[in-house]
């Protein structure tokens, strides 16, 4: 079975190199690095390119889609106000929808039934879990846990990541899935949230960057003239 | 059958900073699962540390069948032992201390 974590933070080569070094001796067959160096770095395991869109109003987040789809294998936004949170849902070029800790995001039931529509999944990060202790890790937990039954209830795919700084942030993937069953997911659907969801987003956006491609179910097949 | 059924579970402990010792592990086990989990939980989960090297890191680890997810959640989500920063890597689970090692 094929583990993917799509979300590592890495600025250097050296970083890219030692995370995905960490991966691979988990038991990972690929990783979604943020930042521009991952080109350069020699890895062990299969890299792609992540993008986390940072617009908070409609019209800067499809400027920022348009600019970046064709660049990045991965696309993330984090779950903000109604009419960004559900463009993002429907609109199906947008990857992930993730979970922000603070200020006002929250999912939505009928933004869940929207990106059940168009495959776009629900993003937990799991590094706060990691940080934090006591009443603030329960608030975490309950954030979290509220996200996952709405999201499950709606039908929408969730992705469980890392957000590793560092490889010492890494979790295996049955620790993965261990974290995912705490938070309220069936074992199954834990384990789909890192290996079979990050797969089909992996494999439907590289089918989409081809230069054949034009929408979903229609490509150019022969010779272009 | 049984009334305490126990499982095994074989690990490797990745670190960064000073090596960890067994006591230091097993307490560090036992502090987080009773802050997730709760006092009469952590008693019920009849956790033990059986033995871990604290060179290459593995070890395993013994529980009650019935509470080995929160054990090893509770140590999955350890972020650091006293200086040290710890990523708890579960590896294989087992009914018999035999079919654990074999391999």
């Amino acid at each position: 079975m094929r583990y993917i974590d799509l979300n590592i933070n890495a600025d250097t080569p050296q970083a890219i190199q030692s995370l995905s070094s960490m991966g691979g001796a988990l038991g990972y067959s690929g990783l979604a690095a943020k930042g521009q160096s991952y080109h350069e770095a020699p890895v062990q395991i299969e890299l792609f390119s992540r993008a986390d869109l940072t617009a908070k109003r409609l019209a800067g987040l499809k400027k920022e889609v348009s600019r970046t789809r064709k660049r990045h294998l991965v696309l993330a936004t984090p779950l903000g106000g109604v009419d960004t949170t559900n463009w993002a849902a429907e609109e199906g070029t947008i990857d992930l929808l993730t979970l922000p800790l603070t200020g006002n995001g929250r999912l939505r039931t009928s933004t869940a039934r929207l990106a059940a529509g168009s495959n776009t999944a629900l993003e937990i990060v799991i590094h706060p879990l990691l940080i934090t202790k006591g009443l603030e890790r329960s608030r975490v937990l309950k954030t979290m846990t509220d996200a996952i039954k709405i999201a499950v209830q709606g039908e929408m795919k969730v992705v469980l990541t890392s957000g590793a700084l560092q490889p010492i942030h890494m979790r295996s993937p049955y620790a993965m899935i261990h974290i995912g069953m705490l938070l309220g997911l069936e074992r199954l659907e834990s384990i789909e949230s890192i290996s079979q969801t990050p797969h089909e987003i992996i494999e439907r956006n590289i089918k989409r960057l081809d230069d054949n491609y034009i929408l979903p179910g229609l490509e150019v097949v022969g010779d272009r003239r | 059958m049984k009334a305490n059924r126990k499982r095994y579970i074989s690990f490797r402990l990745h670190q960064d900073g000073p090596p960890i010792s067994p006591r230091q592990l097993s307490n560090a086990i036992w502090k987080s699962m009773l802050s997730l989990f709760g006092e009469v939980t952590t008693a019920e989960a009849r956790f033990f540390l059986n033995e871990f090297d604290e060179e290459n890191g593995l070890g395993y680890l013994q529980c009650n069948a019935d509470l080995l997810h929160q054990v090893v959640s509770s140590a999955v989500l350890l972020e650091s032992i006293e200086k040290t920063k710890v990523s708890f890597e579960p590896r294989k689970t087992s009914g018999t201390i035999k079919a654990l090692l074999k391999d």
